[in-house]
C-alpha cells in the first residue's frame, strides 16, 4: 500500500519533470518574444494552452491567473501616458497586443500613434 | 403549411441541393458559372437555380445556404455592439427574449465608444432652467430642414417624440450630465446633452452604462465574431432565419429564432465603399471612425433584397481631419490620423473658420454639410480654426483640454499654433499676409458687438465671444469623413427593414448608422446618438415580440 503510494508519487513527479522538459518546443526558452521569460519560470505549453499539443488559444483569464487582475496589470503601467491598460476600451484581451509567439503590437495604434514598447 | 414546416422543407431542400451545389473547394478550382448551373440543374432541377439568386454566384457560399444544424441560437441575434446594438439587446432581454450580441472587432463599442457623446433631445424642463426655448416640434422642424426635407417625416416624428424618453432611460442606468445643455457642432440649437457615467464622459460614458446593463443581464457579447452572411428562407423571399459567422477561421451558424437586428454601423472607414457613393472622399481624407466601420453588413442586407436610401449623403465632420497637405496618399485604411486635441470640439460660438490666407469663409454655427462643402471649395481643402484661451474653455468637455492642446502643439507643429498676437499667429500658420487675418478677426469682433454677421449670417445667439484676449490658438484641418446619413430603409416606427419593393423583410430589424431616414441630406450634430438609442430600443422590443420560427 505504502509502496503503491510512493510509486504513484514518483510517477507523478517524473511526469511533471518530463512535461517541463519535453512539454515545450526547443525554441521556447530562447524565444525573442515572450517565450524566454515564461520559460525561465517553468511555463510550458500546457500551462497556458490547457493541452499538449496546444489546441486552444490562450484566454485573458488564463493570463490573469498568474499576472493578477486587470486592475493590477493597469497599475504596473500607470506611469505611461496614456495608460494602455486603462483605455476607453476597458479590458482588452492580452494577446491582442502581447502576441507571445510573434512580434507584439500596440492595438491602440490602429487609430493613434503612441510610442510604447510592448513586451 | 405552417411557417415551421415550410422552413423545415426548405432546409431539407437546400441541403439536398447543396450536395451538388458548388462547394468552396470546387470554387477554388475555378469551376465556371455555366458548369455550376448545369450541375445544379442536373442535380436538383430548376428550383436549385432559383436558390442561386440573380447574382453572379461567387460560389464561396450560396446565399440561401440553410444549415441542418445551428451552432448557436437566441431569440434575438444582434450584429454590432455600439449604442444601437446594446440598447436593442437590453430591450429584447427585458421583453423576455434571449439575446446574443456579435461584434467583429476584438473590442466592443464600435464608433459609439469613441464618439463625442452629444445626445440631442428637447428637454424643456432642463433647457428652461438655462433660458432655452425648445420642443419636440422645434427639434422636428430643424431636423427636417437640416436634411433638406429628404428625411422620412414619419421616422423623424417618431424620433423627436421619443428622444427625451431615450435620455431618461439612460439616466435610469446612472447616466448623468457632464455639463450644461449645449449646442454641439452642427446641432443648430442648444439641446445637446453631455453624458457622464461613473468617471467617464463622452461616448465612453454611454457605452459604459449600456455595457454594464448588458453584463448585469448576462447577455453574451461575443467579440471577434464576424458575420459573413444573412440567411433568409429564399434569397428574396420568406423570413430571415439566422446568420453565418466566421470565428477564428471557422464557419458557424447562428439561429435567430425571433429576429435579427442589424446595428453594425456605417462604412466611413472604407475608402472604396465611400468613394462609390461620393468619389471626392479619396484616401487622403481622414475619417473619424473606428477601423471596423467598413459597412459589409450593408452588402449582406442587399444580398437578401434590402433597400437603401440616401447613400451618397456622406457627412464630413468639418475641419476635424488631418490637414490633407501633410497626408501622402495612398494611405488607404490608415487614414485614421485622428486629431486628439482637435479644436473642432470648440463650441460653435467660440471659434472662427478661415482659409489659409486668413479670410473667413463660412459661419461656424451652420450646418455641417455647408461647412464641409465650403471647405471642399477652398483650393487646398484646408480650414484654419481660430480661437483663444477663453474660447477653449467652452469646448466640449475634455475635447480641448490645455494638456491635449499643448501635446498637439508639440507633436504636430505644422497643424497646431499658439501665439500672443493675431499677427504672430498668422505668421506661424504661414499666411502670406498677416494683415488679412487681423482684419478678419477685427471684423468678426465688430459683428459680435453689433450682434449681426452681415457676411455669413452667424446667428446673434452665437455672436457672444470676441477673439481679443491672448493667448490665441489655431489649428488647421481638412474634412474628416464622419457619418453615413443614408442606409437601410426601415419602417418609420418599428425599425423593420424594407425590401426594394417596399415590403417588410420578416425577421429583420435595423437601427443606428446602418439605417437611413432620420438625417436626410445632412445629419444634425448630436442627432445620431439619439437615433441609435431610440431605434435600437424599438428594434429590440419589436424583435422580441416577433413569433419564433422552429
Amino acid at each position: 500500500m505504502i509502496k503503491e503510494v510512493i510509486h504513484k508519487g514518483l510517477d507523478l513527479f517524473f511526469c511533471g519533470v518530463l512535461l517541463v522538459e519535453l512539454g515545450t518546443h526547443p525554441s521556447w526558452a530562447s524565444s525573442k518574444h515572450l517565450g524566454d521569460r515564461h520559460a525561465q519560470r517553468g511555463i510550458n505549453c500546457e500551462l497556458c494552452h490547457g493541452s499538449l499539443p496546444p489546441k486552444e488559444l490562450v484566454s485573458m483569464e488564463q493570463c490573469l491567473r498568474c499576472h493578477g487582475s486587470y486592475q493590477q496589470v493597469a497599475a504596473l503601467t500607470q506611469k505611461l501616458s496614456p495608460n494602455p491598460h486603462d483605455s476607453h476600451y476597458g479590458k482588452m484581451r492580452c494577446t491582442l497586443c502581447h502576441k507571445v509567439h510573434k512580434d507584439s503590437v500596440l492595438y491602440c495604434n490602429t487609430c493613434h500613434s503612441f510610442e510604447f514598447k510592448v513586451p | 403549411m405552417s411557417d415551421k414546416e415550410e422552413i423545415k422543407k426548405e432546409q431539407r431542400f437546400t441541403y439536398k441541393h447543396e450536395a451538388t451545389c458548388m462547394s468552396e473547394k470546387e470554387a477554388k478550382k475555378g469551376l465556371d458559372r455555366r458548369e455550376f448551373i448545369k450541375g445544379a440543374v442536373v442535380g436538383t432541377g430548376a428550383a436549385a437555380l432559383m436558390s442561386l439568386g440573380t447574382r453572379e454566384a461567387t460560389a464561396q457560399e450560396c446565399i440561401c445556404e440553410i444549415p441542418l444544424k445551428w451552432d448557436k441560437e437566441a431569440d434575438v441575434v444582434i450584429i454590432g455592439s455600439g449604442y444601437a446594438g446594446l440598447a436593442a439587446a437590453i430591450e429584447a432581454y427585458d421583453a423576455k427574449a434571449s439575446a446574443i450580441i456579435l461584434e467583429k472587432m476584438p473590442v466592443y463599442g464600435g464608433n459609439s465608444i469613441i464618439a463625442a457623446g452629444g445626445y440631442n433631445c428637447a428637454d424643456p424642463e432642463r433647457q428652461k432652467a438655462q433660458g432655452i426655448q425648445d420642443s419636440p416640434d422645434h427639434h422636428y422642424e430643424q431636423t427636417m430642414m437640416a436634411g433638406d426635407d429628404r428625411a422620412d417625416p414619419e421616422k423623424v416624428r417618431y424620433f423627436v417624440d421619443h428622444a427625451l424618453e431615450g435620455w431618461k432611460w439612460l439616466e435610469s442606468m446612472g447616466v448623468g450630465h457632464a455639463g450644461p445643455i449645449f449646442e454641439i457642432y452642427g446641432a443648430l440649437w442648444p439641446r445637446t446633452h453631455a453624458p457622464k457615467y461613473e468617471n467617464k464622459t463622452r461616448g465612453m460614458a454611454l457605452v459604459g452604462a449600456l455595457y454594464d446593463q448588458v453584463m448585469a443581464r448576462k447577455i453574451p457579447l461575443l467579440l471577434e465574431h464576424k458575420v459573413t452572411g444573412i440567411i433568409r428562407q429564399k434569397p428574396l423571399e420568406g423570413r430571415v432565419l439566422g446568420i453565418r459567422v466566421e470565428v477564428q477561421g471557422k464557419k458557424l451558424f447562428f439561429k435567430a429564432k425571433k429576429a435579427l437586428v442589424l446595428a453594425s454601423g456605417g462604412f466611413c472607414a472604407d475608402v472604396e465603399m465611400r468613394m462609390r457613393h461620393d468619389p471626392r472622399y479619396d484616401a487622403r481624407f481622414a475619417n473619424t471612425n473606428h477601423p471596423g466601420a467598413t459597412g459589409e453588413t450593408l452588402n449582406m442586407a442587399e444580398d437578401i433584397g434590402a433597400d437603401e436610401i440616401g447613400m451618397d449623403y456622406i457627412q464630413s465632420s468639418g475641419p476635424s481631419g488631418s490637414d490633407v497637405r501633410f497626408v501622402t496618399p495612398p494611405v488607404g485604411s490608415v487614414a485614421y490620423e485622428k486629431r486628439l486635441a482637435t479644436l473642432i470640439g470648440m463650441s460653435v460660438a467660440h471659434c472662427i473658420y478661415t482659409d489659409l490666407r486668413g479670410k473667413r469663409f463660412v459661419a461656424s454655427d451652420t450646418r455641417r454639410d455647408i461647412i464641409s462643402e465650403a471647405m471642399m471649395r477652398i483650393p487646398e481643402k484646408v480650414c484654419v480654426v481660430i480661437s483663444n484661451e477663453e474660447g477653449r474653455k467652452y469646448a466640449l468637455i475634455g475635447q480641448a483640454s490645455p494638456q491635449l492642446l499643448e501635446k498637439s502643439l508639440r507633436e504636430r507643429p505644422k497643424e497646431f499654433f499658439k501665439a500672443d498676437t493675431i499677427r504672430e499667429l498668422a505668421i506661424k500658420i504661414g499666411m502670406p499676409d498677416p494683415r488679412v487675418l487681423e482684419e478678419t478677426v477685427a471684423k468678426y469682433n465688430s459683428y459680435v458687438d453689433a450682434k449681426h454677421d452681415p457676411e455669413f449670417g452667424q446667428l446673434p445667439k452665437n455672436l457672444i465671444w470676441k477673439c481679443d484676449k491672448p493667448p490665441f490658438w489655431a489649428a488647421t484641418g481638412s474634412a474628416s469623413i464622419h457619418h453615413m446619413c443614408g442606409g437601410l430603409r426601415t419602417t418609420p416606427t418599428t425599425a423593420q427593414v424594407l425590401d426594394r419593393w417596399g415590403k417588410i423583410i420578416p425577421g429583420l430589424y435595423a437601427a443606428g448608422e446602418i439605417t437611413g431616414g432620420v438625417h436626410g441630406t445632412n445629419r444634425m450634430g448630436g442627432n445620431a446618438i439619439a437615433d441609435c438609442i431610440v431605434f435600437g430600443r424599438v428594434a429590440g422590443k419589436n424583435a422580441a415580440a416577433q413569433d419564433p420560427w422552429g
